[in-house]
């Protein structure tokens, strides 16, 4: 039988069988979803290297528990919840570290024609990163893939473990989640927000 | 009006679908489209903020698959290193006396053959 031609939901009970004796279907399975895992780990820690890293992490922890997951079409939300949780953990972890150290005066970044953008997005890693440490994981999950990853609601729901057919209870709790990021984002980003605001045309941050 | 409602409209929004229907309701409750815009600003901000193009860095897959055999190889080792039900890695102190004791008919073994059978503590 060739590998590559199986449903994710085959390749998947396949690896429940395999594991841990043989890791020949689980690498096919991580050449699958190694893109998404690491945009979401990517989206909540923005540094390639922290990204690199926590991914090894999600796909080891994959490893370990896909013996044990019940049903082989949950994978794709539970995959999502690791990738996230871990991700979540790992931010939290370099803001306890950050807030631990010394600060010293950040360097003001230099404005040139072009970089506004990428100077603004700099500025804002910081302090969308605090933020999203400060919400609940779900809206955190919420945000991450519809904001960020442009996910459909019927993936969002599987990975909030909400019915599919409730698209609206998902759509709610996304934009609970949002308003919950902005009152955050205004109490917590006072200097990045004027910003923000002037670049964006944003009228109520 | 209820949430499922509100959500209605701020999608119909999001997708610029602005019709009579909605500019009533809007008239109606004065305080969903500053709700509507303050959630449509957090989206174009993180949208903003999540522009730039992700791509999975090289190595990256091969990284993860030399994790992968690494446990994978420990994990084989450590299901070899078990002896008559028990871990040789264990240092427990029920651990420690079960090989003292295997190190004590081993030596009794020595000595005389028929006594020293392993594996029978």
């Amino acid at each position: 039988m060739v590998l590559s031609t199986l449903s994710d939901k085959e390749l998947v009970a396949r690896c429940k069988q395999e594991l841990p004796g043989s890791t020949g279907s689980y690498e096919l399975l991580v050449q699958r979803y190694m893109h998404q895992v690491y945009r979401v780990v990517y989206g909540v820690v923005h540094q390639r290297e922290d990204a690199e890293d926590i991914t090894q992490e999600v796909f080891l922890k994959v490893y370990n528990g896909l013996p044990r997951l019940e049903k082989a079409s949950s994978f794709p939300g539970w995959l999502y919840r690791i990738a996230a949780n871990t991700a979540l953990d790992a931010l939290e972890k370099m803001q306890r570290r950050k807030s631990n150290e010394i600060s010293l005066p950040e360097p003001q970044p230099v404005a040139v024609a072009g970089l506004e953008d990428s100077v603004l997005r700099a500025e804002l890693r910081e302090c969308i990163q605090r933020v999203l440490c400060q919400l609940k994981r779900e809206q955190v999950v919420a945000l991450v893939l519809r904001d960020f990853e442009g996910r459909p609601y019927e993936e969002i729901s599987r990975v909030l473990e909400v019915e599919e057919e409730k698209q609206s209870t998902v759509k709610m709790r996304i934009h609970r989640a949002r308003l919950a990021f902005q009152k955050k984002f205004i109490q917590m980003c006072e200097k990045v927000k004027t910003k923000a605001r002037q670049r964006l045309s944003l009228s109520t941050m | 009006m209820r949430d499922e409602e509100v959500l209605l409209w701020i999608e119909r929004l999001l997708r610029d679908f602005a019709d009579e229907d909605l500019d009533a309701a809007l008239r109606a409750y004065p305080d969903i489209p500053e709700v509507i815009q303050r959630a449509w600003e957090v989206r174009k901000l993180l949208r903003f903020f999540q522009a730039e193009a992700v791509q999975v860095p090289m190595g990256l897959e091969k990284a993860v698959f030399a994790r992968l055999r690494t446990v994978h190889t420990g994990r084989e080792f450590l299901d070899l290193t078990s002896y008559a039900g028990r871990e040789l890695v264990d240092l427990s102190s029920q651990g420690l006396l079960f090989w003292l004791l295997e190190l004590v008919r081993l030596l009794v073994g020595l000595i005389d053959p028929a006594a020293g059978t392993p594996g029978l503590a």
